[in-house]
C-alpha cells in the first residue's frame, strides 16, 4: 500500500532534525486538538493531533517557532535546530469575556488552507450560548444548524446530504454510539460538560474513519484537569449538571467524572393525580475519564460512558433504553516520528421492555434486545517531514446482535422465546497521507479496504423475493456465512489560490455493513441494528465534491460554497405491512434499492467581535429508486428537502450580558397523504396511491437566548442562562392526521399536532476552579 | 403483545408532548384524480347467504358517501369446481344462494366489472376454535381504564397449526362506542390476535369496552386465513398511526381492487353481567 502513497520532498536528507512535543493549556493542561506550530522562516509548520501532539523534521538551522490557538496567547520561540528536541507548551487562555465570544478553535484561515471538505467543527464554547429547548445545551441540536445537516423536530436522528439517519458514524472517544437520543428524541446523549471537542465529517471522510456511508461525528470527551480541583454543573428546567475534575498527579495524571439527570418524574410525583404520580420518565448520562503519562513517550486514557432512559407506568408498563461505551487507549511514542494509539473499545445499546405482572394479570412479560461491539484499534501518526502525515491503521470489530429475548412470569399466559442472535467481524486497514505537494496544492488521500463477515452460530433462511424461506442451512460456531469485503478510496486536494481564497475538490467511496430497520422516521428506541447476511448486501456510497472558501478582512469573515453528488447503492426500505418487531424472519420484510442526492451548501460565518454568528443555506434534493415501490417509480427519500436555513447570532453586550439567537427555516419533510378514502367494513379508510408524494407545511422558527453573567472571580464563577424555544409560537407540524369528524361520522378532517409554543427556560450554571 | 409496544410508545409520547402540544384542523389541498374499487365479501361456516358489496372510493374532502356499483358479475367459486353466482340484491350489494362454508375448503371469489376481472381466493380454516368461557370483573380506575366492568373471553389455542384470529364484541346488540374526549367513537370490532406469542395456550382475551349491570354481551370468535389476517392487520395499522411510509392495506384482490374477501370460521358466546365479580 506504501506504494501508492507518492512523498513529496526530501525524506532521507542529511542533517534534518526533529522538533516534537505536545501542546496544552496552561490552566487545566487539557491537550489541544490542532493547534498550529509555525516556522516563521520556512512559513510551514503543523498541527497537533487529537492527542495534542505534533511533530516537524526540518533541516539542521535556527528557526523561530510560533504555537497559536485562536482564544490563546501565540508563544514564540527561537530554536537552534541541531540535535532532535522535545518542546512541550502549555498556551495561556486570553481572558475569559473574550473567550466566551470566540467560535473557532483553529488557526483563522484553516477552512481555506485545510485539505478537509465538507468538514465542521464546533467549539463547545459555541453550543453552550445557542439557545435550545428546555435550555438543555446539545450538541446534536446544534451541529444541525450546519449546511448539509438536517433533522426533524422531536427526532433524534440526522440526515447528513440526504443520507439516511443509520448512515452517521457516532463515536464518542472512538467508540461507535448506536442510539444517540433521549427521551423519544428531543435531547442527545451527549453531556456537553463532558465534551472537548467535535468534528462533523460530511463530505471528505479520512480513511481511518469507517463503517458508515455518509458521515462521521467524532466526539472526544475532555481528559480532566491535570492542574487543580474543578468543578462546575447547572441547575436546569428539566435536568442538573455536576462535573467534577482533579488531577491524579499532578501534571502528569487526571480524571473528570460527569453526571447529569432529568427530573420531569419529581414533578410528576408531586401530581395529585395518581396515574402522574405513578408514572415514570427521566433520564441519566454518566461520563467518565482518566488519563495518566507514564513516562515521555506513553500515556494511557480509560474513559467510559453510561446513559439510560427510563419511563413506565407503576408496575404495568417499564420500558428503558441506553448506551454503555468504554474505551482504553495507550499512547505510544516510538521515536520523535511515530506516534502510535492503541484502543480497546466496547460499545453496547441495548433496551428493555417489561409488561404486566401486576395481580389478577397473569401475562406479565419482559422483551430485552441489544447490539453489542467489542473492537481493537491500531492507529499509527508517522510526521515524515513537514509536507507529509502519514496516518495507517488496522481494526477489528466482533459485533453480536440479541434481535429480542422473551422472559416470561411463572405464570404467564406468553411462551418465552428468543429470536436468533447473530454475529459478525468487521475489519478494515487503511493508511492515508495529508501531503503538501507544493506550496499551493494540498491532498489528503487515502485507502481504506473493509471485510465483513457473517458467522455462526446459527440457522440461515435465505429467502425468494416474496419473502418465503427457500433453504435453511445450519453453521456451527465461528462459521462463514457470507463475506463482503472491498476498497474504499477516499481523496480531497485542495488548491490554495491565494491568502484569502481557495478552491476543492473529493472523492469518497464509504461501505456500511450495518442496517437501522425503525417504524418511523424520526427514530425509536426500539429500532432494530441488523447485519448484512446472505440476504441483505452492504450498503455503499460515492460521494463527488467540490468547493470554493473564501475569508474576508483578515479572517472575520469566513465563507465556502460546496456542491456534492451521492451515489448510494443498496439502500433498505421496507415492503408494505412489513413486520419489523420481534420478526424471525426479518430480512424477509425488505426492500433494496438505490438512492442519490445533489446539493449546493452556501455558508457565512463571522468569527471575531461583539456579534458572531453564522448563516448557512442548503439546497438539495434526494431521491430513491426501488422496484417494490410504485412500481420502480423513482420517489423523494423522507428526508428530502430543497431548503434549509439557519441563522445564528451570538451577541457580546457588554461584560456582563452575551445574547443569541438562532432561526430556522426548512422545506417540509416529503410524506405520503391519503388522495381519497373508501368504505370496508363499515369503517372509513384512507386511500393512498404514490409514496412520498406530499409534503409536511414549511418549517420556521426562531430561538432566543440570553446569558448573564454573575461572577467571574477566580476561583469562582457563575451565569444564569435564559432561552425561549419558538420564540413567536409558530405552529410547525409534528404530525398531520387524517380521521372521522369525533361528532359527525359522515366527514374526515386533517388535524395538525404542533409541538412547544414559546416555551421559556432558565438555567443556573457555576464552575470552582 | 405488539399493540402493546405501540400503546405504550404512544403513551410515552402523550406524556411528554402533552402539556405543551396543540391541535389543529387545517385545509389541506390532496386533489384526486383516480377512485379506486372496493370488493368486501365473506364466506363463513355459518349457513348463508352470503353477500358482497361492491363500491368505489371518494375524495378525502367530500362526504362519506360511497357510490355503490351495480351491474357487476360476481361469482364464488369452491375448490371443487363448483359455482354459485351472486345476484345483485340492492345498488352494489350481491348476494348468494343458500349455501354454507365447509373448513378447510379453498373458495375464490370473481367480480366482473365492466369486462375487467378482478379475483381473490381464501381458506377457510381447518379447525373452529369455541369461545371456552366468558367472564367479567370489576376493575378500579387507573391510568389505563375507568372504572368499571370488564370482559374477558378465553379460548384454546390449538398447538399444532398457526391461527389468526379477529374477536368481535357488541353490547345489547350494537357495536360499542368508546368516549373520547367527550365523543362517540363507534367500536371497528378490529379486535385481533395470533398466536405468534401464545402457540397452544388458552388464551384470556382482554376487551376494553366498560361495560355496566345488566349488559348483555356477544363476543363472536372468527378465525381467518394468513391473507384474510395480513388484510386486517395491515388495515389497522392504517387506521392507526399509519407509519413510516403509509400505503393500501395488503388485499388479496388482484388487478388493484382494494377491500378482502375472507374465508372465515366463527364461534359465538354470551353473557350478562349481573353485579357481581366472577
Amino acid at each position: 500500500m506504501l506504494i501508492l502513497l507518492s512523498i513529496t520532498g526530501s525524506v532521507f536528507g542529511q542533517g534534518r532534525f526533529t522538533i516534537s512535543g505536545n501542546i496544552k493549556d496552561a490552566e487545566n493542561g487539557e491537550g489541544l486538538i490542532g493547534a498550529t506550530i509555525l516556522i516563521k522562516e520556512l512559513n510551514t509548520g503543523g498541527v497537533t493531533n487529537e492527542y495534542g501532539f505534533y511533530s516537524l523534521t526540518l533541516a539542521e538551522g535556527e528557526y523561530t517557532l510560533a504555537i497559536s490557538y485562536v482564544g490563546y496567547e501565540t508563544f514564540n520561540r527561537t530554536i537552534l535546530l541541531d540535535q532532535n528536541l522535545r518542546i512541550n507548551h502549555e498556551l495561556i487562555s486570553l481572558s475569559s469575556s473574550l473567550d466566551e465570544v470566540v467560535v473557532t478553535s483553529e488557526r483563522p484561515d484553516a477552512n481555506v488552507r485545510s485539505t478537509s471538505i465538507g468538514v465542521n467543527k464546533l467549539d463547545i464554547r459555541e453550543i453552550e450560548v445557542v439557545p435550545v429547548l428546555f435550555g438543555e445545551k446539545d450538541v446534536i441540536k446544534t451541529i444541525q444548524l450546519l449546511p448539509g445537516i438536517t433533522s426533524s423536530e422531536g427526532g433524534g436522528g440526522f440526515f447528513v446530504r440526504g443520507g439516511s439517519a443509520d448512515q452517521n458514524l457516532i463515536l464518542l472517544d472512538e467508540a461507535p454510539v448506536y442510539n444517540a437520543s433521549h427521551l423519544l428524541g428531543f435531547f442527545s446523549v451527549f453531556n456537553s460538560d463532558a465534551i472537548k471537542d467535535l468534528s462533523i465529517y460530511k463530505g471528505h471522510i479520512p480513511a481511518e474513519y469507517g463503517g458508515r456511508a455518509s458521515s462521521v461525528l467524532d466526539i472526544k470527551m475532555k481528559d480532566g484537569n491535570s492542574k487543580k480541583f474543578n468543578a462546575s454543573g447547572g441547575i436546569g428546567l428539566i435536568s442538573s449538571r455536576l462535573a467534577l475534575e482533579a488531577p491524579l498527579v499532578k501534571d502528569k495524571g487526571s480524571f473528570i467524572v460527569s453526571g447529569r439527570r432529568t427530573y420531569a418524574d419529581v414533578f410528576l410525583k408531586l401530581s395529585n393525580n395518581e396515574d402522574l404520580s405513578n408514572s415514570i420518565l427521566y433520564f441519566y448520562d454518566l461520563n467518565a475519564k482518566a488519563n495518566y503519562q507514564l513516562d515521555e513517550n506513553n500515556r494511557v486514557y480509560l474513559s467510559g460512558y453510561f446513559g439510560r432512559d427510563k419511563f413506565g407506568f407503576s408496575d404495568v408498563f417499564g420500558f428503558d433504553w441506553g448506551n454503555t461505551t468504554a474505551t482504553l487507549r495507550w499512547n505510544h511514542l516510538f521515536n520523535d516520528k511515530l506516534f502510535l494509539n492503541s484502543t480497546v473499545l466496547f460499545s453496547d445499546y441495548n433496551y428493555r421492555v417489561k409488561i404486566g405482572g401486576d395481580e389478577g394479570e397473569n401475562n406479565g412479560f419482559k422483551i430485552t434486545s441489544a447490539i453489542r461491539d467489542f473492537s481493537i484499534k491500531e492507529d499509527f501518526d508517522y510526521f515524515i517531514n513537514t509536507s507529509n502525515t502519514l496516518k495507517f491503521g488496522a481494526n477489528l470489530i466482533r459485533h453480536t446482535f440479541v434481535p429480542g429475548v422473551i422472559t416470561t412470569d411463572l405464570f404467564s399466559d406468553v411462551n418465552a422465546s428468543e429470536l436468533q442472535e447473530k454475529y459478525a467481524w468487521e475489519g478494515a486497514l487503511y493508511v492515508s497521507n495529508d501531503a503538501d505537494i507544493s506550496e499551493q496544492f494540498k491532498a489528503n488521500y487515502g485507502l481504506r479496504y473493509s471485510y465483513f463477515a457473517q458467522i455462526g452460530p446459527g440457522n440461515i433462511f435465505t429467502y425468494d423475493e416474496n419473502g418465503e424461506v427457500t433453504a435453511i442451512d445450519s453453521y456451527g460456531s465461528g462459521d462463514i456465512v457470507k463475506q463482503y469485503g472491498g476498497l474504499e478510496p477516499r481523496v480531497g486536494l485542495t488548491y490554495i489560490l491565494n491568502e484569502k481564497s481557495s478552491v476543492k475538490s473529493s472523492f469518497d467511496r464509504n461501505r456500511q455493513y450495518l442496517h437501522l430497520l425503525s417504524n418511523s422516521t424520526s427514530g425509536t428506541p426500539i429500532d432494530l441494528w441488523i447485519p448484512s447476511s446472505n440476504n441483505v448486501k452492504p450498503q455503499f456510497v460515492d460521494q463527488y465534491a467540490a468547493g470554493y472558501y473564501r475569508n474576508f478582512k483578515d479572517n472575520t469573515y469566513e465563507s465556502s460554497v460546496e456542491v456534492y453528488y451521492k451515489d448510494m447503492h443498496n439502500q433498505v426500505d421496507y415492503k408494505t405491512g412489513a413486520e419489523l418487531i420481534y420478526n424471525e424472519n426479518v430480512e424477509s420484510q425488505l426492500l433494496f434499492g438505490k438512492g442519490w442526492s445533489y446539493g449546493a451548501e452556501f455558508f457565512l460565518k463571522k468569527n471575531i467581535g461583539d456579534l458572531t454568528g453564522w448563516v448557512s443555506y442548503t439546497w438539495s434534493k434526494t431521491e430513491r429508486k426501488f422496484d417494490g415501490v410504485d412500481q420502480g417509480q423513482v420517489y423523494p427519500a423522507n428526508q428530502d428537502r430543497r431548503h434549509d436555513l439557519s441563522v445564528v447570532g451570538i451577541y457580546q453586550l457588554n461584560p456582563k450580558w452575551t445574547l443569541s439567537a438562532s432561526f430556522v427555516y426548512y422545506t417540509g419533510n416529503a410524506v405520503t397523504f391519503p388522495i381519497g378514502k373508501y368504505q370496508v367494513d363499515g369503517k372509513v379508510v384512507n386511500l393512498y396511491d404514490q409514496r412520498n408524494a406530499n409534503r409536511y407545511p414549511d418549517y420556521h422558527r426562531l430561538d432566543l437566548g440570553a446569558t448573564l453573567q454573575l461572577r467571574n472571580k477566580a476561583n469562582f464563577s457563575s451565569d444564569l442562562n435564559f432561552s425561549i424555544y419558538n420564540a413567536y409560537a409558530r405552529k410547525n407540524a409534528y404530525s398531520i392526521n387524517f380521521r372521522e369528524v369525533a361528532e359527525d361520522p359522515t366527514r374526515t378532517e386533517v388535524v395538525k399536532l404542533s409541538l412547544f409554543n414559546i416555551l421559556p427556560s432558565i438555567t443556573y450554571n457555576f464552575k470552582f476552579k | 403483545m405488539r399493540n402493546k409496544l405501540t400503546s405504550g410508545w404512544i403513551y410515552g409520547i402523550i406524556l411528554v408532548t402533552g402539556l405543551a402540544s396543540c391541535e389543529e384542523v387545517i385545509d389541506l389541498d390532496l386533489g384526486n384524480n383516480e377512485t379506486g374499487l372496493v370488493i368486501e365479501g365473506t364466506i363463513t361456516t355459518d349457513p348463508g347467504p352470503y353477500t358482497v358489496k361492491v363500491s368505489e372510493s371518494i375524495n378525502y374532502a367530500e362526504v362519506n358517501e360511497f357510490p355503490p356499483v351495480s351491474g357487476a358479475i360476481v361469482t364464488i367459486t369452491d375448490e371443487d369446481g363448483i359455482i354459485s353466482s351472486l345476484e345483485e340484491v340492492e345498488k352494489g350489494t350481491y348476494a348468494s344462494a343458500a349455501m354454507q362454508g365447509t373448513l378447510g375448503k379453498s373458495y375464490k371469489m370473481e367480480v366482473n366489472r365492466k369486462g375487467k376481472m378482478y379475483q381473490a381466493s381464501s381458506t377457510m380454516p381447518k379447525t373452529t376454535t369455541p369461545i371456552q368461557s366468558l367472564a367479567y370483573s370489576f376493575e378500579e380506575e387507573s391510568l389505563f381504564i375507568d372504572e368499571g366492568y370488564y370482559l374477558t373471553a378465553f379460548f384454546t389455542d390449538p398447538l399444532d397449526e398457526v391461527n389468526y384470529y379477529r374477536l368481535k364484541v357488541f353490547v345489547n346488540g350494537e357495536p360499542y362506542y368508546f368516549e373520547r374526549d367527550g365523543n362517540q367513537i363507534k367500536d371497528d370490532n378490529f379486535w385481533l390476535i395470533n398466536d405468534k406469542f401464545f402457540n397452544g395456550k388458552v388464551m384470556d382475551y382482554q376487551f376494553p369496552q366498560k361495560l355496566k349491570v345488566g349488559d348483555k354481551v356477544d363476543v363472536e370468535l372468527h378465525q381467518v386465513d394468513k391473507s384474510t389476517y395480513d388484510y386486517y392487520r395491515t388495515l389497522v395499522e392504517l387506521m392507526g398511526v399509519g407509519g413510516v411510509a403509509p400505503s393500501n392495506p395488503l388485499t388479496n384482490w388482484s388487478n388493484g381492487a382494494l377491500g378482502y374477501f375472507g374465508a372465515i370460521s366463527v364461534t359465538y358466546a354470551s353473557i350478562v353481567i349481573e353485579g357481581e365479580a366472577n
